[in-house]
């Protein structure tokens, strides 16, 4: 829990939540690079097999 | 609704270099005012994060109510003065999902068509980036009620610690989601085969060319313009 969640002791005693976990911050911008660089990578391969399809279907 | 001879128009008469209006000043001006606002509200709230300090609060308040005015704004204009439904997923989108997996995979059928004015992920990108911003706004103006302004005083206790922890956490995980979603934005958005349409967002025009390679002139027919 505590990856996710801040929390703190009140005045009473009792754990409270403050809120999400700002070391979580570095998970997203990694995920934001993971993304471009798959898109990156999947985008020509995509492209190459679509054009060869298309040749394909040109040549029938 | 688009005719055929609007679109057969642009297509015969404008030269290839002929601009087309894409996106009016104020949709520009909306676009940049709220890029300007996200930053500022992601570095103000990242920046402490991060280890640099300073004053931060204050900033990301008023930052917070320029976008909400922006977003209100865009959401009023959508609904009176653009068309709306250009951005709504249609069922030639849904067709074109399905003929782009079939073509790629199984190697045939139908070829995808163009889309209109926005392709299938501009328009999810946008209604999930709205839904993104509009939770946030929606938490971070209940966040208000904890902070002191020139136009009311702060009350804490309005809402339990427990509501105010899960607020925080929304607004929290919300606000870092953004960072991946602003990373996705800008790759897009400078993409050499995309840099059209960052253009037209600075200067609002897309040539004929971009247009006739792009768009499907029945699914989108703007009147064109004169080159200056």
């Amino acid at each position: 829990m505590d990856f996710f969640f801040r929390f703190a002791t009140d005045a009473y005693g009792r754990t409270i939540l403050l809120g999400a976990n700002w070391d979580t911050f570095w998970w997203f911008v990694a995920a934001g690079f993971l993304f471009i660089a798959l898109h990156a990578i999947s985008v020509p391969l995509l492209e190459r097999r679509r054009g060869e399809i298309a040749r394909r279907v040109r040549r029938k | 609704m688009v005719t055929h001879d609007t679109a057969a128009r642009i297509a015969a008469a404008a030269p290839s270099e002929a601009r087309i209006i894409r996106h009016p000043l104020a949709e520009r001006l909306f676009h940049w005012v709220m890029a300007a606002s996200v930053l500022t509200l992601l570095v103000t709230a990242l920046g402490p994060v991060l280890g640099w300090n300073f004053d931060w609060v204050t900033i990301h308040w008023i930052a917070g109510i320029v976008l909400t005015l922006a977003v209100l704004f865009h959401i009023l204009r959508a609904i009176f003065v653009l068309d709306f439904w250009s951005m709504m997923v249609d069922r030639e989108d849904m067709r074109n999902v399905w003929r782009s997996v079939a073509w790629t995979v199984a190697g045939g059928g139908a070829a995808p068509t163009k889309p209109g004015k926005y392709p299938l992920m501009q328009k999810l990108f946008h209604w999930g980036m709205a839904g993104w911003l509009l939770v946030l706004i929606a938490t971070g103006l209940l966040m208000l009620a904890k902070l002191d302004t020139p136009f009311w005083q702060r009350d804490p206790y309005w809402l339990s610690e427990f509501t105010w922890g899960i607020i925080y956490t929304i607004h929290g995980y919300f606000a870092l989601t953004t960072v991946t979603l602003l990373m996705m934005h800008i790759y897009f958005a400078v993409r050499p085969d995309k840099i059209f349409l960052l253009r037209s967002m600075l200067v609002g025009w897309v040539t004929r060319r971009d247009y006739v390679e792009n768009h499907d002139p029945s699914r989108w027919a703007p009147a064109p313009v004169d080159k200056d």
